[in-house]
C-alpha cells in the first residue's frame, strides 16, 4: 500500500527529470563532444620528448600517494577509535593551491625555515617529485581520515571486535583483521577518487611538481594553450593517455583492496590473544606524532599566508619583510569583495541543490526499495575532470548555452552541483541507508504526506548526515577550478580561479589574500556545520538518556 | 529559530548572488560595457587596467571589465571554440605571438584597426611593430607596449657600470657560482625568446635567422646554440635537469634567494618594481650582448564581438598619450610607452637599448622541438 | 572438542548488582553452572540483559555500574581482557563476519589451537560435517539462511573452546518452525559439546530446554538512593 502511493509520488516527470538530467545528461554531451572518435595513439605521442618519464612519474605520484594515504589513513583511524580529533579538519579544508603555496614557502632551500634554523626542515627541493608526492599525501590523508570515519560508523565494527576479541583475538588484531578489510572495501569508491585525481593532478602539479617533464596533468594543460596542429593532435591524444593511466589507478585501488583481503584471510588462521605490545605503542606514538606534525604544519603554513598577505618587501635572508602594510592587504580583500561573494554564493545554491536532490535520491530508492549501485551516482569520480569538461566544452550544445552569461552561470552551478553530488552521495547514502522507514510509515499513518512525514519524522535522524552533506558540496564547490574557468566562460570568478589567475606572475601578496580567504571560508563552513551536527548529537543525547 | 535565521541568511545570500547575476545579464544589453581579456598576474598591471577602466567610465561611458586569466591562450581557446558567430564573452584581448597568429589564421579578428583607431597616428615610427612574432600584423592588432628581454641579476656578480653580459661572461658566472643560474623553460613565452636571443648572439650568421628555417640549414645556424647550452646546463640550477616553469616563478625564485638570475620583457621592471618594493634591491637588470631581443604586446578585438565600436574607443584611449604616460609611470607598471610621449622628462632616458630584429616565425617551434628533444628527457 | 576442560569447577557469578544512575538497581541472585549446563534468562528487553552479558565479556557500560564476581575453574575473571576470559559470545545480528567465507569465519576461532592450514582445513570440513552443513566452507555469510546462520555462529564460538558462551538473542528473527528447530539443535549442540552457556530471550518458549532458568528481574528502587 505504501510502496504504491509513493510510486505515485515519484513517478513520472520528476524521475524523467532526475534521471535525464543528473544521470544521463553529463554523459551524453560529454561523448557528443568526443564525436565518437578516439584517436589512436600515434608515434607523434610515443616520441614526444620525456614521454615515458612523464607517464611513469605520474602514475610514481598516484601510486604512492594514493597508497601511502590510505595507509596512514587507516593507521590514523585506528589509533583515533576512541577519541577522534577535530584536528585534521585544519588540513582538509586547506585549499590545495594555498596549502602548496605556503608549504613550499616555508620547507624549501633558502625558504623561511631555512632562514630561521639553517640547514633543517628545508628537504623539499622545487619542482620535485618527492615534494609533490609529500604534498599530495598530507592532503589527501586528512581527506580519507574524515570522510573515512564517516564510512566507518556505518559499519557495524563494534560489534565485530566484540566477537573477534570473544573468539580469543587481541583487539590490535582483530582491527587489523576483521575490520580493516570490510572498511577498506567501503572506501573503494573514496580511495578510487583520490587515485584518478592523483594520477592526473594539475594545480598542486604545476606548482610543486617537476616541470622537466611534468607530469601528464599540467602537460595536457598546456598542451590545451597551444593551437598548433601539432599540439592539438598532441592533446586529443593526450586526453587518452590520461584515461588510460586513469584506468590503470582505478585497477590498483581494486588490486590493493584484494592484497588487503587476501593477506587478512591468510592471518586470520594465526592471530594471538596478545597484544603487540610495542608495535601498537609505536603505531600510536607515530600517528601521534604525525597529527602534531600536520597540525603545526597546517597551522604554520596559515600563518605564513597571513604574514605573507600582508607583508611588503621580503626577500632572502631576511627574516621579517622590511615592511608590513595593513592597508595593502585590506585592499586587496576590498579588490576580492564579489570573488567572495560570488564563491560563497555559488558554493551555498550548489550544497542546497545538491542536499534537495541527494534526498529526494535516496527517498526514491528507498520508496521503490530497489538499490541502485553507488557507481550510477559517482561515476563522475572515475573520470579525471578536466577530460570531462574539455569534452562538454567541444559540444555544440554546450559551447552554445554558455555563449550568454546566464547560460554560462548555470552551467558552471550544475557542474558544481554534479561534482559535489558525488562526494555528498558518498557520505549521505550510508547513513541513510542505515536508518529504517518506520518513522516515516508512523508518519503517515498520521495522515501526513510522504515529505511532511519525512520532514518530522526522518529527516530529524538524518540531521548530522544531511549537515555532512551539504558541507562536503559546499566545500567541493568552492575548490572547484578547471568547470568554473571553461565553463564560466569568464563571467564567473571565484576566489579558486582568481587565486590561479593572481598566481600566474611574480606576486606574493594577491595570492596569499586570496589562498587566506578561501582557506578562511572552507574553515569556517566546517566549523558552523559541525558546531550544528554536534549540538544536535548533544541534544539527542539528552533527550534519549 | 537560531538555525532558521542561519537558513534565511544563507537563503538571502544565494538570492543576492542570483539577482545580481541576472542584473549583470542585463546589463551586456547596453552596448558600453567592453570585456577586456587579459593576463593578471601582476598587481599593477591589474590596477592600472582598474585606472583605465575608471577613467573610460568617466569620459566615455564605457564599463570596462577586466576579465582576468592566468595565461591568454584561455581566451584564444574561447574565441576558436565560439562557431555561432555574435559573441558577448570577449570584446577586447591582451595578445601577441602565437596566440595572435592562431586568432588571425582562423580570421577571427577585426581587421583594419590603424583606419579605425585615430591615435594609432601617434604610435612610434622608429618601431618595427608590423610583424608579431613574424605573423604579419596587418591591421588585425595595434601596439600596446613594448617588450625587450634583459636578465635581472644579483648586484654580486655584475661590474658597477655594466650593462651588458655575454653569453660566454654568463658561462663563466654559472661556472664560478654552480647551481645560481636558471632560465624560463622553453616552450613558454620568456623561455622561447631566451633561446631566440641566445641564438642571435651565437650563431656565425645571425642573417641566416631572419630567414625561414631551411631543414638543410638548420643544425648549422643552431649548433652554436646547442653546443653552448650543453656547456652551460651543467652549472645550472639542478645541474640543467629542471628549469622554473614561468618568467614569473623564477623571479619568486630570484626574490627567495633560490636563483641569482631572472628574465624581465620589460626594460623598465627592475626599478619599477624596486620602487614597490616587490623586487630585491640588489637586482639589476642587463642586456644579452649589445643588441636585445624586441617586440610589442598588442590589442586586437574579435570579429565576433557585438560591441566593436567600444572596444574601439578602449583601444583609442589606451594609446592615448594620457593612458599610455601613465603606463609607463615608474611607480605603476612602467611598461615603455609606443608613443612618443611629449612631456617625456630628460632624465630618464629611453630605457631602450639596440635591438635586434626578431627571427623568422618558422624558427620558433624549431626551437622549442629542438630544445624539448635535447633537453626534456 | 568434549574434552575442553578437564578442570572441573563450575561457572560462578556472584554477589552480582547492576545499578543505574537514577538510582533504580537490580540485585541477581548466586549463578553457577557445571560444564555442559544452561542456564536460561527470561525477560523483557530493555532492562539490563544484554549490558549484563556485556559485563560478563568485559565491556565497559557507561550508564550503569555493575559490581559481581566472575569465577571461571576457580579463575576470577573480572580483571582479564575480553580476549582472555574464554567466554565466547553469540549475537542476534550480524552474528558472523559479513566479508569472510564459512571457513574463515570457523578459522579465525581456531588460531589459537596451532593447527598446520591441512589439519585446521580438515577439522572445518569435518565439523561442519557434523552440524549438516557439508561442503559450505566458501559460501559467504549473505548466502545463508537465517537458521545456518545461527549454527555457523554458534559453531564458530564453540570452537574456540570457551568455558562458557554467552547467547544473546540468537533466534530472534527466525519465522516460528524454524526457530523451534535451531532452538532445539542449540541446546543438543552445546550438551555435545560439554559447554556452558546463558541464553538471553524474551520468550519463553526459546529457553525451556535450558536446565537452570532465571526470571530477570524487576529494578528497585532502593531508598538511601532516593
Amino acid at each position: 500500500m505504501a510502496s504504491e502511493v509513493s510510486a505515485v509520488r515519484f513517478s513520472g516527470y520528476g524521475v524523467a527529470l532526475f534521471v535525464g538530467l543528473f544521470l544521463f545528461l553529463p554523459w551524453v554531451v560529454g561523448l557528443s563532444g568526443i564525436n565518437g572518435q578516439v584517436p589512436w595513439l600515434t608515434a607523434e605521442l610515443w616520441d614526444y620528448p620525456g614521454l615515458s618519464r612523464v607517464i611513469g612519474q605520474s602514475l610514481t605520484v598516484g601510486f604512492t600517494a594514493t597508497t601511502v594515504s590510505t595507509v596512514l589513513a587507516s593507521l590514523i583511524i585506528y589509533a583515533e577509535q576512541r577519541q577522534p580529533s577535530r584536528l585534521w579538519a585544519l588540513t582538509f579544508t586547506a585549499p590545495h593551491l594555498a596549502f602548496a603555496v605556503a608549504f613550499l614557502w616555508l620547507f624549501t632551500p633558502f625558504g623561511w625555515i631555512d632562514r630561521l634554523l639553517p640547514g633543517s626542515w628545508s628537504w623539499f627541493e622545487h619542482q620535485s617529485l618527492p615534494t609533490l608526492t609529500l604534498l599530495l599525501i598530507s592532503k589527501e590523508t586528512p581527506f580519507l581520515v574524515v570522510l573515512g570515519r564517516q564510512q566507518l560508523r556505518q559499519l557495524p565494527f563494534e560489534n565485530w571486535l566484540l566477537q573477534a576479541r570473544s573468539l580469543g583475538a587481541s583487539s590490535w588484531h582483530s582491527w587489523w583483521l576483521v575490520v580493516l578489510p570490510a572498511w577498506l572495501k567501503s572506501m573503494r569508491l573514496l580511495i578510487i577518487a583520490v587515485a584518478v585525481y592523483s594520477v592526473g593532478v594539475v594545480d598542486i602539479a604545476s606548482v610543486a611538481g617537476p616541470m622537466n617533464p611534468p607530469l601528464l596533468g599540467p602537460l595536457l594543460v598546456s598542451w590545451q594553450q597551444q593551437f598548433d596542429a601539432t599540439t592539438v593532435n598532441l592533446a586529443a591524444q593526450g586526453f587518452w593517455l590520461l584515461i588510460a593511466l586513469t584506468m590503470v589507478m582505478v585497477a590498483w585501488v581494486y588490486v590493493q583492496e584484494a592484497l588487503v583481503r587476501k593477506v587478512c584471510g591468510r592471518q586470520l588462521r594465526r592471530h594471538r590473544a596478545r597484544q603487540p605490545r610495542s608495535r601498537a605503542q609505536a603505531l600510536l606514538g607515530v600517528v601521534g606524532g604525525l597529527r602534531w606534525l600536520l597540525f603545526i604544519v597546517s597551522i604554520a603554513s596559515g600563518l605564513a599566508l597571513f604574514a605573507m598577505s600582508f607583508a611588503e618587501g621580503w626577500f632572502y635572508p631576511a627574516l621579517l619583510p622590511s615592511e608590513w602594510s595593513l592597508q595593502g592587504g585590506i585592499a586587496v580583500v576590498k579588490d576580492l569583495a564579489p570573488q567572495l561573494l560570488e564563491t560563497l554564493g555559488v558554493a551555498l545554491l550548489t550544497a542546497t541543490l545538491v542536499t534537495l536532490v541527494l534526498v529526494w535520491t535516496r527517498e526514491w530508492q528507498r520508496a521503490h526499495s530497489r538499490e541502485l549501485p553507488d557507481l550510477v551516482f559517482i561515476a563522475a569520480l572515475l573520470i579525471p575532470q578536466t577530460a570531462l569538461v574539455l569534452a562538454w566544452l567541444h559540444a555544440g550544445s554546450v559551447s552554445y548555452v554558455i555563449s550568454s552569461e546566464t547560460g554560462a552561470w548555470w552551467v558552471t552551478v550544475y557542474a558544481h552541483c554534479w561534482f559535489s553530488f558525488a562526494f555528498a552521495y558518498l557520505s549521505y547514502a550510508p547513513a541513510e541507508r542505515a536508518e529504517t522507514q518506520d518513522h516515516l510509515t508512523v508518519g503517515r499513518s498520521l495522515g501526513f504526506s510522504y515529505w511532511r512525514s519525512w520532514w518530522y519524522f526522518k529527516r530529524p535522524q538524518l540531521n548530522g548526515a544531511l549537515m555532512y552533506a551539504f558541507l562536503v558540496s559546499f566545500l567541493v564547490s568552492i575548490a572547484q577550478y578547471v568547470p568554473t574557468l571553461l565553463l564560466g566562460q569568464g563571467y564567473v570568478s571565484t576566489l579558486t580561479t582568481e587565486l590561479v589567475v593572481l598566481s600566474s606572475g611574480a606576486e606574493w601578496q594577491a595570492p596569499a589574500v586570496a589562498a587566506m580567504l578561501l582557506w578562511l571560508l572552507a574553515l569556517l563552513a566546517i566549523i558552523v556545520l559541525s558546531n550544528g551536527i554536534r549540538r544536535l548529537h548533544f541534544s539527542r543525547d539528552k533527550k534519549s538518556s | 529559530m537560531k538555525r532558521i535565521k542561519l537558513l534565511a541568511a544563507l537563503l538571502s545570500i544565494v538570492l543576492a548572488t542570483l539577482m545580481s547575476s541576472t542584473v549583470s545579464a542585463q546589463d551586456r544589453s547596453q552596448p558600453t560595457s567592453v570585456r577586456f581579456y587579459a593576463w593578471a598576474g601582476s598587481a599593477e598591471v591589474n590596477a592600472y587596467i582598474q585606472w583605465a577602466s575608471r577613467e573610460l567610465a568617466e569620459s566615455h561611458a564605457i564599463t570596462l571589465q577586466h576579465v582576468k586569466v592566468a595565461d591568454i591562450s584561455e581566451a584564444v581557446a574561447l574565441v576558436l571554440a565560439n562557431s555561432a558567430g555574435e559573441s558577448d564573452a570577449v570584446d577586447l584581448l591582451w595578445i601577441n605571438g602565437e596566440n595572435f597568429a592562431a586568432l588571425k589564421d582562423a580570421d577571427r579578428l577585426v581587421g583594419g584597426l590603424e583606419d579605425k583607431v585615430p591615435n594609432s597616428r601617434l604610435i612610434r615610427r622608429d618601431l618595427d611593430w608590423h610583424v608579431d612574432f613574424g605573423t604579419a600584423v596587418e591591421g588585425f592588432e595595434l601596439p600596446w607596449g613594448i617588450a625587450q628581454l634583459q636578465l635581472i641579476m644579483h648586484t654580486k656578480h655584475v661590474a658597477p657600470a655594466q650593462t651588458v653580459v655575454t653569453p660566454q661572461a654568463l658561462l663563466e658566472l654559472a661556472k664560478r657560482s654552480p647551481g645560481r643560474f636558471s632560465y624560463p623553460k622553453p616552450p613558454s613565452f620568456h623561455g622561447t625568446s631566451w633561446l631566440k636571443a641566445l641564438a642571435f648572439q651565437l650563431t656565425d650568421d645571425p642573417a641566416m635567422l631572419t630567414q625561414p628555417a631551411e631543414p638543410a640549414t638548420i643544425d648549422t645556424v643552431l649548433k652554436p646554440l646547442w653546443g653552448y647550452l650543453d656547456r652551460l646546463h651543467p652549472y645550472l640550477w639542478h645541474q640543467g635537469t629542471e628549469f622554473p616553469i614561468s618568467a614569473g616563478r623564477q623571479r619568486q625564485l630570484f626574490n627567495q634567494g633560490v636563483l641569482d638570475n631572472s628574465v624581465t620583457f620589460n626594460p623598465n621592471e627592475v626599478r619599477a618594481l624596486q620602487l614597490q618594493n616587490k623586487l630585491a634591491p640588489d637586482a639589476r637588470s642587463l642586456s644579452i650582448g649589445e643588441r636585445a631581443l624586441t617586440n610589442f604586446h598588442y590589442l586586437a578585438i574579435p570579429r565576433a564581438s557585438r560591441r566593436q565600436q567600444a572596444a574601439l574607443e578602449v583601444i583609442n584611449f589606451l594609446l592615448s598619450p594620457r593612458a599610455q604616460a601613465r603606463k609607463a609611470d615608474p611607480q605603476g607598471w612602467a611598461d615603455p610607452s609606443v608613443i612618443r610621449l611629449p612631456q617625456r622628462d630628460l632624465d630618464s632616458p629611453d630605457p631602450l637599448v639596440a635591438s635586434h630584429p626578431e627571427p623568422h616565425v618558422s624558427w620558433n617551434a624549431v626551437l622549442e622541438r629542438q630544445w624539448l628533444a635535447r633537453y626534456q628527457r | 572438542m568434549n574434552q575442553a576442560s578437564s578442570n572441573d569447577t563450575p561457572i560462578l557469578i556472584s554477589s552480582c548488582v547492576l545499578r543505574w544512575q537514577q538510582g533504580p538497581f537490580i540485585r541477581l541472585p548466586e549463578i553457577s553452572l557445571e560444564q555442559g549446563e544452561t542456564l536460561g534468562v527470561m525477560g523483557p528487553s530493555g532492562c539490563g540483559k544484554s549490558t549484563w552479558l556485556r559485563w560478563l565479556l568485559g565491556v565497559p557500560q557507561p550508564y550503569v555500574t555493575i559490581s559481581g564476581t566472575i569465577t571461571i575453574a576457580g579463575k576470577v575473571m573480572n580483571s582479564l581482557p575480553i580476549e582472555q576470559r574464554s567466554i565466547g559470545l553469540v549475537m542476534q545480528e550480524q552474528a558472523l563476519f559479513p566479508h569472510y567465507t564459512v571457513a574463515e569465519n570457523l578459522a579465525f576461532a581456531l588460531a589459537q589451537q596451532k593447527l598446520s592450514l591441512r589439519e585446521q582445513k580438515a577439522l572445518i570440513k569435518e565439523q561442519l560435517n557434523t552440524i549438516g552443513l557439508a561442503n559450505y566452507e566458501n559460501r559467504k555469510p549473505h548466502q545463508l539462511s537465517g537458521g545456518e546462520r545461527a549454527r555457523i555462529a554458534l559453531l564458530r564460538a564453540a570452537l574456540a573452546k570457551p568455558q562458557l558462551i554467552l547467547l544473546d538473542e540468537p533466534f530472534k528473527g527466525l519465522d516460528q518452525a524454524r526457530r523451534r528447530q535451531v532452538c532445539e539443535w542449540t541446546y543438543a549442540f552445546l550438551q555435545s559439546q560439554g559447554i556452558a552457556a546463558i541464553i538471553v530471550s524474551h520468550e519463553q518458549n526459546d529457553l525451556i530446554d535450558a536446565q537452570q532458568q532465571l526470571m530477570w528481574p524487576q529494578p528497585q528502587v532502593d531508598e538511601e538512593f532516593v
